[in-house]
């Protein structure tokens, strides 16, 4: 599905976040939003399902608006688009198993088989077939963001929205979390689009780069332009800092 | 000090410490089940978006906190009465106490609520949920979770408090003390065996709802 | 128009028989003050005993002080108040008089309950704080006064703020053996006007000027507290 944000504008109270923000995502486009922290790219990806409002401007999903729809339109596009966050957001009163069916049962009405064959595939993918009736409190981080990863992915999305999905992890932990990205990003024909700050993963898996800093787009294009070679100043500032590290 | 004990008359009465017992039993879970009722309404209308709501539940929250139990038990036993509505005694205290356990649960049950983290409600709704699907599913649970320690808490203080239900003549475990001291001149004895009887009583809900919390919530001790 | 009658429209009470319940409001001020000052001082004693390590390791006086606390907070404090003036009294042969009993009474309720709110806050602070005063070289009590007591009173305190708030509010209960204090007031005027209710609306109002700005200060002091971490 296209997404298309027009003129977008968000405020936070007095902080401006995304100014007249334009940009077009075409369907089955892999999209990873690099830049600092705090500039605007997790809200971006947030008002793309309404989770957050937008002061003025419109996001246009597929065919239909998100800010100018009905609650329960709403409510089918947001079956569309799944969505994993920094911090997981299990919910620590359900095993792997519930979290992963719940919306199955109560959005999507499936009945228990389907309900259980979906889910015990996509815990398959991810790795975590063994975990299925542990509680999320006896997994490592690691192993609750691939269940939150197969919570969004059970519902056969077709938009896949990734905020700073490692940046709540032990480094050791991140290695597995991305392996599983990629491996689906690759099998699937879905909309991706991946706020992160791993630059390496980045290139792996992107069709475009998107640099933002404080709420405008610097700089975007392909992983060759704007990670190897980039244009602007600004993009090159900021990767010098974020690789200097890595050396 | 030369007061000889005499449990003898304690031990032919045990038919009344029993019923006064099932008595204050029976006014406390009435009291909580009112209560809890009160209070999940209430603890809706204190987070509501309507002003009204806020300010009513807010108000009755502060009025039934800051006022002794005692004096909301008369109001409720005078009031009603000249309000036209002819209620016993047994039911003033019912209400007076339900009433009173409904501010009190008020606050528990918001501060409950408010302790699901909106993350969590976030990922709630970004599957698509409807927001009653999401109080259901994700708020419920772990809100109750929460509170049920301080809830039972709260049903031990109810039976505490079921006491003051002696002052307008309902014969709750206390009423029975005052009656048999009165009567037998053994006042030393009655009331040794019903403080025992009530701190049996206290320790016997407290062990019980620790019990249930581990079976309803295993979740929280793994 | 006299005085008399705004009274009486306002709140159905004559300016005498509001003197005597606003008289009534300060018996239960001074009541609260007494009992909260006896009680709290002798609730800490016990709260800290309760907390030693020896105490825990020996149990003698853990299992005596438990008689203490279990029973003040196990039991109705009605029940207390009839059982210290009506048992006590046949047990000891001292004749107690309604002030003795009732301040006692409400000391002893709040010392158990303050007991609990002292031992947990002494609990709370860590053990490796006690190591750093020793390690310097403190004795127990300077240990105690400079590092631990700074730490336990934040934590202590609003509990204790809290048990203070029942405390004025449970003094309604003395009325019931004739201590003459706001609720014996209203018990009384209703009994020889016959308007039973309007004393008991005044009275709830006295009760709630009195609790409801403490409430709301130490609301006030703990959020702030909290966010000074």
């Amino acid at each position: 599905m296209r997404i298309e944000f027009k003129k977008v504008n968000k405020h936070y109270g007095d902080l401006h976040v995304l100014w007249d923000l334009d940009l077009s995502i075409e369907s089955g486009e892999k999209i990873v939003l690099i830049g600092p922290s705090g500039c605007g790219k997790s809200t971006l990806l947030f008002c793309i399902n309404a989770l957050e409002p937008i002061q003025s401007g419109d996001i246009i999903v597929g065919e239909t608006s998100t800010v100018h729809c009905s609650r329960k339109t709403l409510r089918k596009i947001r079956q569309k688009i799944g969505i994993v966050f920094q911090q997981f957001n299990l919910f620590p009163h359900y095993t792997v198993r519930e979290n992963v069916e719940l919306a199955l049962k109560v959005v999507l009405h499936l009945d228990p088989e389907e309900s259980h064959r979906r889910s015990r595939k996509v815990l398959g993918e991810v790795g975590l077939l063994d975990k299925i009736d542990k509680y999320v409190s006896q997994l490592s981080g690691g192993q609750q963001q691939r269940v939150a990863i197969a919570r969004a992915l059970v519902m056969e999305p077709q938009i896949l929205l990734l905020d700073e999905i490692t940046s709540a992890l032990d480094p050791e932990l991140t290695g597995e979390v991305l392996d599983v990205v990629e491996k689906l990003v690759k099998e699937r024909e879905i909309t991706v689009i991946m706020v992160t700050h791993e630059i390496i993963f980045s290139r792996k898996v992107a069709d475009r780069v998107i640099f933002m800093v404080d709420g405008v787009i610097v700089e975007q294009g392909p992983v060759e332009q704007v990670l190897l070679n980039p244009c602007e100043n600004r993009t090159k500032q900021f990767l010098c800092k974020v690789t200097q590290h890595l050396t | 000090m030369d007061y000889v004990f005499h449990f003898q008359s304690i031990w032919n009465s045990k038919e009344l410490f029993l019923r006064g017992a099932l008595v204050t039993l029976q006014l406390a879970l009435l009291a909580m089940l009112f209560g809890t009722v009160l209070g999940i309404i209430g603890a809706v209308a204190r987070n509501s978006h309507a002003r009204a709501a806020r300010t009513v539940s807010s108000a009755g929250v502060e009025v039934l906190r800051n006022t002794p139990l005692l004096v909301q038990l008369y109001i409720w036993y005078f009031g009603l009465g000249v309000l036209g509505i002819d209620v016993p005694p047994y039911w003033s205290v019912v209400i007076a106490l339900g009433v009173n356990n409904g501010g009190y649960l008020t606050e528990i049950i918001r501060a409950g609520i408010e302790a699901i983290k909106t993350q969590q409600i976030r990922a709630g709704f970004s599957l698509g949920m409807s927001g009653f699907q999401v109080f259901r599913c994700i708020i419920i649970m772990p809100a109750l979770g929460i509170v049920f320690p301080a809830v039972s808490n709260q049903f031990v203080i109810s039976v505490l408090m079921s006491a003051l239900a002696m002052i307008i003549g309902v014969q709750d475990l206390t009423y029975q003390a005052v009656y048999l001291q009165a009567h037998t001149f053994r006042s030393i004895e009655t009331y040794i065996v019903v403080i025992i009887i009530y701190i049996l009583l206290s320790k016997a809900i407290v062990l019980f709802s620790e019990y249930l919390d581990r079976k309803l919530f295993k979740y929280k001790y793994i | 128009m006299e005085f008399a009658d705004i009274t009486r429209w306002l709140f159905r009470l004559t300016p005498y028989d509001i003197l005597l319940l606003l008289k009534g409001g300060l018996v239960t001020l001074a009541l609260s003050a007494g009992a909260i000052g006896l009680g709290s001082v002798f609730g800490a004693v016990v709260g800290w005993i309760r907390s030693l390590r020896i105490v825990k390791r020996v149990r003698l006086l853990w299992w005596l002080t438990s008689i203490y606390v279990d029973t003040v907070r196990g039991t109705p404090l009605l029940l207390q108040v009839y059982f210290v003036y009506y048992a006590i009294p046949t047990l000891t042969g001292i004749d107690t008089s309604v002030f003795t009993a009732g301040i006692a009474t409400l000391a002893l309720f709040q010392g158990g309950y303050v007991s609990e709110a002292v031992r947990s806050g002494l609990e709370a602070i860590d053990r490796t704080q006690w190591w750093a005063g020793h390690s310097m070289g403190m004795s127990y009590l300077q240990t105690l006064r400079y590092i631990i007591l700074p730490q336990a009173i934040r934590i202590i305190i609003p509990p204790f703020i809290g048990i203070c708030l029942g405390i004025i509010k449970d003094t309604s209960l003395v009325s019931t053996i004739g201590f003459i204090e706001l609720s014996f007031r209203a018990k009384s005027i209703g009994a020889r006007t016959l308007e039973t209710l309007p004393p008991w609306l005044f009275a709830a109002g006295v009760y709630f000027v009195i609790c409801f700005p403490i409430s709301k200060w130490s609301q006030r002091i703990e959020a702030r507290w909290r966010s000074k971490g």
